[in-house]
């Protein structure tokens, strides 16, 4: 099995209770997501609570804003489709994995479309959600399907969450389907690398190239420098991070920083597929990072100072 | 790249027109969107411009109850610094000096802690998406990552995308987790030897040429979404090392 597939999860049914869906569903969750907006429905008579208050922000529609900004932020698409595949919704890093048309895109009449070649169909894995059980039984409660590309190239990972289904208010359940695509670059800026770790500029940008998944020899010929002073940098890294081997290092960036956009989004081109054009974009930018920013505060350049 | 700003402006155009047709279904929408924050591995939390939490994932909650660093006090977010709590904008306002509200910046902070690495604080302060421009009503998402926490994937998805055995599962694992590979090799109580074949098995089941690659690979996919702990499945503390040996 290669890495040119799109790998499709498709969670359980409501009711089910295979192990891996308690833990990702427990039942106490979806009354607690319910209360928020049984609260949010009634802004108007505050109700306060420990977890949730009611506020004049608390509308769905900025919820949904917001979410859509959240996941953004940590570089994973997300869409949301009506069982019949009609977008409802897509994030900006949705929309560019869109557009980019490698595995899904989206016709002019607002329906999903899985790229010729890829199989199975969206609409397969939508109706999967969607669909009362009981031809799958045979299969198991998990399913998981594993979608092949045409294209040799890293694939999308896409999770379809079951639809969460409102009986009495909601017409049509809203599917959403999260992708991520291990082209899109996590872009950690040097101050919050310095913060961190207490990493040097060249660091942050040697960090930024591993965390886009670099060889050695690639942030060396990325960077023009001699795999010495690759070497050199790698050491100080595995130092200040406490880790012996690149491995460990990259576990580490990823649990402290993520796929956190922290970079100025503008300064960096994410989702570019050739990786030769977008990483200069990066090193670019976090050099401007690293002249212009206090220690722990990032700001965009094109702000008043 | 002009062509793709205004397809994107065309595609975006074409969304919020959907989503005005839909209205009666945004709260539907919403809790799609708030139920797939909840599946990050990261915690999120939407605070407004008083601090008041207003939304957070499962993650967030998780974090917060432990009451180190951060805690909410009152419906209030509070950051720990110095031995005081704080509420978290009036921290950041500290920092930043003053909120614009049209351009919306990232700022991080390293948030100290009595037990365990500091927890890392990303804020991203209010877009001009949310509030119509009105500061009262700026949301601010707050991202709270834990280096702590153990990131597990289920065997069953190891299995089902790359064809992992049990062994091979518990070892990418580990090595996910960050472990070196001479502690899975202490772990799986094997010799060096079998441990690099198993290795050796992985790297060829997943099309990666390193170790490094794997890891990358691996939180790339699948690292960042709720995937049960594969050791201890169903509870919510990371299982500690010594009950990894008990396994295996």
């Amino acid at each position: 099995m290669d890495l040119s597939q799109t790998v499709v999860r498709v969670f359980c049914r409501e009711g089910c209770n295979c192990p891996s869906c308690s833990a990702l569903k427990p039942a106490a969750d979806r009354p607690r997501i319910r209360a928020f907006f049984d609260r949010a429905a009634k802004s108007k008579q505050p109700v306060r609570d420990e977890k949730v208050s009611a506020s004049p922000t608390g509308n769905p529609q900025s919820m949904i804003s917001m979410g859509l900004e959240a996941l953004d932020c940590l570089n994973i698409g997300l869409l949301i489709s009506t069982p019949d595949c009609r977008l409802l919704q897509a994030n900006r890093t949705g929309q560019h994995i869109l557009q980019a048309g490698k595995f899904v895109g989206v016709d002019p009449a607002g329906i999903l479309r899985t790229v010729k070649g890829v199989r199975p169909t969206l609409a397969e894995i939508v109706r999967k959600v969607t669909e009362p059980s009981g031809s799958e039984k045979s299969e198991g409660p998990h399913v998981v399907t594993t979608m092949r590309g045409v294209v040799s190239e890293h694939g999308i990972t896409m999770i379809t969450a079951k639809p969460q289904i409102f009986p009495e208010s909601s017409p049509a359940p809203a599917v959403p389907l999260i992708l991520f695509s291990p082209s899109a670059g996590a872009a950690a800026s040097s101050a919050a690398l310095n913060s961190i770790f207490s990493f040097t500029s060249a660091e942050a940008i040697m960090a930024n190239l591993v965390l886009e998944g670099l060889s050695r020899n690639d942030c060396g010929s990325c960077l023009k420098i001699r795999p010495t002073t690759v070497a050199f940098h790698l050491k100080n890294m595995f130092r200040k991070t406490g880790s012996r081997c690149e491995a460990q290092l990259i576990s580490k960036l990823f649990k402290a920083i993520g796929l956190i956009q922290s970079a100025s989004a503008d300064a960096v081109a994410i989702h570019d597929d050739s990786r030769t054009r977008q990483l200069p974009d990066v090193v670019n930018g976090l050099e401007y990072d690293a002249g212009n920013h206090s220690r722990s505060v990032t700001r965009p350049r094109y702000l008043p100072k | 790249m002009f062509l793709l700003t205004r397809m994107l402006v065309q595609l975006e155009g074409e969304c919020l027109s959907v989503i005005s047709q839909n209205c009666n279904n945004s709260s539907a929408l919403a809790e799609a969107i708030l139920g797939a924050l909840d599946l990050l591995t990261a915690g999120v939390v939407m605070v407004n411009s008083g601090s008041q939490v207003l939304f957070m994932n499962r993650v967030a909650e998780d974090i917060l109850s432990e009451s180190d660093g951060l805690e909410i006090v009152s419906d209030i977010l509070q950051v720990s610094t110095d031995g005081s709590l704080a509420p978290i904008q009036e921290v950041l306002r500290a920092q930043i000096g003053f909120f614009s509200i049209s351009t919306p910046e990232v700022v991080s902070v390293c948030v100290r802690r009595s037990s365990g690495t500091p927890l890392t604080v990303v804020v991203r302060t209010a877009s001009a998406l949310v509030g119509n421009g009105n500061s009262a009503n700026a949301t601010t998402l707050v991202f709270i990552l834990d280096p702590d926490r153990p990131v597990g994937i289920s065997r069953a998805d190891l299995r089902q995308l790359y064809g992992l055995t049990y062994t091979e599962s518990n070892l990418v694992n580990w090595l996910v987790d960050g472990k070196t590979l001479e502690e899975c090799r202490v772990l799986l109580g094997v010799r060096p030897s079998t441990v690099r074949m198993h290795l050796r098995n992985v790297l060829g089941k997943t099309g990666t040429a390193s170790q490094g690659e794997l890891v990358w690979l691996l939180f790339k996919n699948l690292g960042l979404v709720g995937t049960p702990q594969p050791f201890n499945e169903g509870s919510k503390k990371p299982s500690p090392p010594s009950h990894h040996k008990t396994i295996c």
